[in-house]
């Protein structure tokens, strides 16, 4: 009786030495990256190379009062992308010849742009430092007309420095494109659970893509992501209240990264100091239906929806 | 939408009664009690529950109401969501008829409230499947404890679906017994 218990315990002994080899194994280690991909040591998002290409703060070091007072955006791009998100918005205002009456200041969320490791080793606040740096470097060189712009999860980042009341100087606009709170594939949740078994996910991204977003979605960084999302979230529920005038949400439809629902949080979670905030429904599958470049088949409509929505952020960046 | 809800309630209601009708009544069980319901990284969603089961043959039938108004969205700018469903379950004993393993099957009715015009393009309803895993203790004095999880087949996925109806839940359940 005695040597069989024994012979139990010393088989429960292997069984769980077993299970913890097996759990290491299975969460695996970092995925083979291939070369010429975002993942890659060897290529680096473009505002790391020329960063005065994209930031204004390092574009005009020393500004004029004519400067000064120009209009500016602060593009914020989302989650494993990088500042290609918002290349169409600088070329819509370079092409309307409107570079002289709005600037545009393109930044890379931390830990992103580069390899997969840092990529990896970011947290959600690494990403908002960003936006916070580009912020108080313009506001110290003196710009009084600042405006912001986020897509997708860059719309939580400012959301949350919104509920931390981070902005001192009043932003003129706040623009959301196809925000998220509430995320399409429910499963992120379980990111917790099951991230540590799977180590990754593998992106589906179309042709040329993989220079401009990671393919490789570590599970410690979805984690971050989920924890920013139900931040926020939380945050909505119990209602943030901004001292700006102008808040506007665009959302697609239908969308596979961030569900159309999350608009309505959005719209009951934020007040103005003039009321609510604005939404708009927009007639489009695409997330982020800003970005058209690099997509396939992208229709008229899809063109119509995004020179509609640089015409109305544009003028009202301007008029008011 | 208030038919649909008034359908659902009418079909439960009579599929309760047929079923135990032809019961001898000493074998019935009837339980009312409280639900907690929280899904996945989502919302809170509470309400009540009336169950009827029969001992002989270990199947349990019954109703319950859930909303975010009893949960999440108290005090809260959470959205407004309610849940009607029917169930059937059946016992298992695992230890001493004091503890059951019960599979179970839902089927229901989701609606929520945006609350503005604006989000009519959105599927703000829809019908609902789903199994569940059910852990049925009873306590003391007439009192049943349930522990379950279960899965929403039909949930949003920013394509289709409603998108606040996430898929994965869990479940407590405070029931009463009624009747002896």
């Amino acid at each position: 009786m005695q040597m069989a218990k024994i012979s139990f315990k010393f088989n429960m002994l292997k069984l769980s030495i077993f299970s913890i080899i097996l759990l290491n194994f299975l969460s695996c280690s970092d995925p083979e990256i291939e070369e010429g991909i975002l993942d890659s040591i060897e290529i680096l998002d473009q505002s790391l190379l020329n960063p005065g290409n994209y930031l204004l703060s390092s574009k005009i070091i020393f500004p004029t009062e004519e400067d000064l007072n120009t209009p500016v955006i602060i593009a914020v791009h989302g989650f494993s992308a990088s500042t290609f998100e918002w290349d169409e918005l600088k070329k819509y205002i370079n092409e309307n010849n409107l570079s002289n009456e709005v600037y545009i200041s393109q930044v890379l969320l931390g830990g992103h742009g580069r390899s997969f490791k840092d990529f990896k080793a970011s947290s959600y606040h690494d990403w908002q430092q960003s936006i916070e740096d580009e912020y108080i470097k313009l506001t110290q060189l003196g710009y009084k007309n600042i405006s912001i712009i986020g897509s997708s999860t860059g719309c939580p980042l400012i959301t949350d420095l919104l509920k931390r009341n981070f902005f001192q100087v009043n932003l003129k606009n706040i623009f959301f494109i196809d925000p998220i709170v509430i995320p399409s594939d429910k499963m992120l949740g379980l990111v917790g659970v099951l991230g540590p078994i799977l180590g990754y996910i593998e992106s589906d991204l179309d042709d040329g893509e993989e220079k401009y977003w990671y393919k490789y979605r570590p599970h410690e960084t979805l984690n971050e992501l989920n924890t920013l999302i139900i931040k926020v979230r939380k945050q909505l529920e119990d209602g943030i209240n901004i001292n700006e005038k102008n808040l506007k949400v665009y959302k697609s439809i239908k969308d596979d990264a961030a569900d159309p629902v999350s608009a309505v949080l959005f719209y009951k979670g934020i007040n103005t100091n003039t009321g609510k905030i604005d939404v708009e429904m927009i007639d489009s599958d695409i997330h982020v239906y800003t970005r058209l470049d690099l997509r396939p088949n992208v229709s008229q409509k899809d063109i119509q929806n995004q020179q509609n929505t640089f015409n109305e952020i544009i003028q009202k960046v301007i008029n008011e | 939408m208030k038919k649909l809800i008034t359908i659902t309630l009418i079909l439960a209601i009579s599929v309760l009664s047929k079923s135990f009708a032809n019961e001898d009544n000493t074998n019935n069980e009837y339980f009312a009690g409280i639900n907690f319901k929280k899904y996945n990284s989502f919302y809170w969603e509470n309400g009540i529950q009336f169950k009827f089961h029969n001992i002989k043959n270990g199947f349990s039938i019954g109703t319950l109401y859930e909303t975010t108004l009893l949960g999440s969205a108290i005090s809260s700018n959470a959205l407004e969501q309610h849940h009607f469903s029917v169930f059937v379950d059946k016992d298992f004993n695992i230890y001493r008829n004091i503890i059951y393993l019960n599979p179970r099957l839902n089927l229901g009715y989701f609606l929520v409230n945006y609350e503005s015009e604006i989000f009519n393009y959105l599927n703000d309803n829809t019908l609902t499947i789903a199994p569940e895993v059910l852990l049925r203790m009873k306590l003391i004095s007439n009192f049943e404890l349930d522990l379950s999880c279960g899965y929403n087949i039909i949930h949003g996925n920013g394509q289709n679906g409603l998108g606040s109806l996430y898929p994965i839940y869990f479940r407590f359940n405070f029931l009463y017994l009624t009747t002896n």
